[in-house]
């Protein structure tokens, strides 16, 4: 027999007992439904405190600061120490397996005019051609930093507050009154370190692009070429006039994913430095989804086995009833093979069927909880942005894939106790 | 004269219990292509049993089964299967068809089982539907249809395929005479045309008049064999 002619005899078998079908097809509904949601009230969770660590920085990245804080197992406490960071370190950590980039990191302090406005920002300097694997926000407006154009800046939306030091400090309309492409902006690097009274020198600013607006600190911060920070924090910076030794801030490793940063950070761990990254924060959680999804998922499972039974009881019952029809088959020369085949389809398309309104009553129910869970959720303090069940593509794909693959375990036996009826049942006179 | 079917020393027992019961003793002879051959005895005679055992449906305790030239009571049952899809057409006492499905698509059955195109299998199923006048009944489910009518149906069912042999069991065990007739007259027709062999088992004497060859049967043994000459015209 062919798919299709399986296809229309299943469909009428299944047909000409509606109603046992779609009673079947509704404990494999609620068993699927029962998985699907417990699974997206997991995922969602999970997802929920991905985004939150998302929006305070890059999962992938790793942080080496100069003044390295870690926990002291012996003496129980948290001890800071200094680290030397240059670019001998910057070529070994460039050096480890799954690292992507690494960028030097160094601050100058700048202050900016244009006309009566004035405002202070921070001048961070990274390696421009690190840029990609660090999750900067597009360019709005103007270009991205590079070697070509050393001395441009890259602004965040929200870098630099101008305001009159003269005048009314707050913004009319909540604009800034300076808009960084197109007025005229000075800047200078005197009298920021130490407040001598020198007139300071202004020259006039750079600015190469700002980035649209976005949730993460690069929303606030200024962006230059790191050779030419080093430069201005040669020429301005008390501290390195003192001493003439330069030591980066901090230096930003980027791996190429999630799943290896803390295999990294070991590593760079193990080298001696104290690291942070967001990641940390991550395994945890991780940990406490999983085990929180394999209990719901498991309470879904159990519903989904108690309709399994029910599509083999359902199967049986028809292999009884359908006994003669068998046994007619097999007379007029349907091989073994194809009615095994027969009992299979019509188990799988309860399964398909139950699995498809499991799965439309999960969307349903998932839908409604989003949209008013959160308002109750609002109530009682949580973020009521935050969805708190999603279900993924994957998770309706396997969802149905799933409960098909219930129907053909299911219908395993009934379909081999088919097949064992004999073609002598045809000729029965009775029934 | 091609013998199509040989029984040779057919012997079936039943055990009921610690009871052995000798349905079929030693039992031997053959049938030409072309013939309609009667099985004819009482009810316990055997002769069901019998017809049974040369279509493959039942096994046989010992002997053999030839059709064809092949040894039918050696056949696994995947063998079977794919030989009467070939070779063999079935005609039931209850008609036995399936009652979800129309009368198109009960006659198409065999046809599907033997995985030959849509487009043939309905062509086919047409052509031999209004062959036993249901041309106008395509659509029907067995429920709405007459017994005699269920029985065309399954007529058409056992020579959609056109099978070399078909084996009818009382064919019109459950229809009144006249039918009966009509039925009788419709299997000899269509097997007369295309030179079919049928094996029909009765036990009625009427209904055995259409055979040119009558076997009876009683208690499990050849009685008598009566013949008339096949196609006398040539």
């Amino acid at each position: 027999m062919k798919i299709k002619d399986f296809a229309v005899m299943g469909f009428k078998n299944l047909w000409r007992r509606k109603l046992r079908t779609i009673l079947t097809a509704v404990g494999v509904a609620i068993g699927t439904f029962s998985i699907v949601i417990m699974l997206s009230l997991g995922i969602a969770m999970t997802e929920g405190y991905k985004n939150q660590l998302a929006e305070w920085g890059n999962l992938t990245k790793i942080t080496v600061n100069r003044y390295g804080y870690y926990y002291d197992e012996e003496s129980g406490m948290g001890i800071s120490n200094e680290q030397k960071l240059d670019d001998n370190i910057v070529q070994t950590l460039l050096g480890i397996e799954h690292v992507r980039g690494v960028t030097p990191v160094l601050n100058v302090q700048a202050r900016l005019k244009s006309g009566k406005y004035e405002a202070w920002c921070s001048i961070v300097g990274i390696d421009p051609e690190t840029l990609q694997y660090f999750d900067f926000p597009e360019v709005a407006s103007g270009e991205c930093i590079s070697n070509d154009n050393p001395t441009g800046l890259l602004f965040g939306q929200d870098a630099c507050y101008f305001y009159n030091p003269r005048g009314n400090s707050n913004w009319e309309n909540n604009d800034s009154p300076v808009d960084l492409m197109n007025d005229q902006i000075k800047i200078t690097f005197d009298g920021i370190y130490d407040s001598t009274s020198k007139t300071p020198k202004y020259s006039k600013l750079n600015v190469a692009g700002v980035m649209a607006e976005n949730d993460t600190e690069m929303n606030y911060s200024v962006y230059a070429p790191i050779k030419q920070v080093i430069e201005w924090y040669k020429k301005y910076n008390p501290q390195y006039k003192k001493k003439k030794e330069l030591s980066y801030e901090s230096i930003w490793v980027s791996v190429d994913d999630v799943d290896n940063v803390k295999q990294v950070q070991d590593q760079i761990k193990s080298m001696g430095y104290s690291t942070y990254s967001m990641a940390d924060n991550l395994d945890d959680v991780q940990e406490i989804s999983n085990t929180l999804q394999l209990i719901l998922g498991g309470i879904g499972a159990v519903s989904l086995l108690v309709s399994a039974i029910g599509i083999a009881n359902t199967m049986i019952m028809s292999i009884y009833e359908r006994t003669k029809e068998i046994g007619v088959m097999k007379v007029l020369g349907c091989i073994v093979t194809d009615i095994r085949k027969l009992f299979l389809f019509e188990a799988s398309i309860i399964g398909l069927l139950g699995g498809t309104i499991g799965l439309a009553l999960s969307y349903g129910v998932s839908f409604v909880l989003n949209k008013y869970a959160p308002q109750i959720g609002g109530m009682i303090g949580l973020s009521s942005e935050q969805a708190i069940s999603i279900i993924p593509i994957w998770l309706a794909i396997s969802a149905l894939g799933f409960a098909v693959l219930i129907g053909v375990i299911s219908g395993l036996y009934p379909a081999k106790k088919a097949t064992k009826i004999r073609a002598i049942e045809a000729m029965r006179t009775e029934g | 004269m091609e013998a199509i079917i040989e029984v040779k020393n057919a012997t079936k027992i039943y055990r009921v219990g610690t009871e052995k019961i000798l349905a079929l003793d030693n039992v031997s002879f053959t049938i030409n292509k072309g013939d309609f051959c009667c099985l004819l005895g009482s009810s316990g005679s055997g002769k069901s049993t019998l017809l049974n055992i040369m279509a493959g449906i039942e096994k046989i305790t010992s002997g053999d089964i030839y059709i064809k030239g092949k040894k039918i009571t050696k056949m696994g049952e995947h063998q079977l299967a794919k030989f009467r899809q070939k070779y063999l057409g079935f005609v039931f006492q209850s008609y036995n068809l399936i009652n979800s499905l129309t009368a198109l698509e009960n006659v198409e059955l065999p046809l599907v089982f033997k995985e030959e195109p849509k487009k043939i299998r309905i062509k086919k199923s047409k052509e031999i539907l209004s062959k036993v006048g249901l041309e106008k009944r395509l659509k029907h489910k067995p429920s709405q249809m007459s017994g005699g009518q269920q029985q065309r149906v399954g007529i058409a069912r056992a020579f959609v395929a056109n099978p070399e042999v078909v084996f009818a069991d009382e064919p019109t065990g459950n229809l009144d005479s006249k039918t009966a007739k009509e039925i009788m007259g419709i299997i000899k027709q269509i097997a007369e045309e295309r030179n079919q062999t049928i094996v029909m088992v009765t036990h009625d004497t009427e209904i055995a008049k259409f055979a040119n060859k009558i076997i009876h049967i009683h208690d499990g043994h050849i009685e008598r064999i009566e013949e008339e000459q096949l196609n006398e015209e040539n």
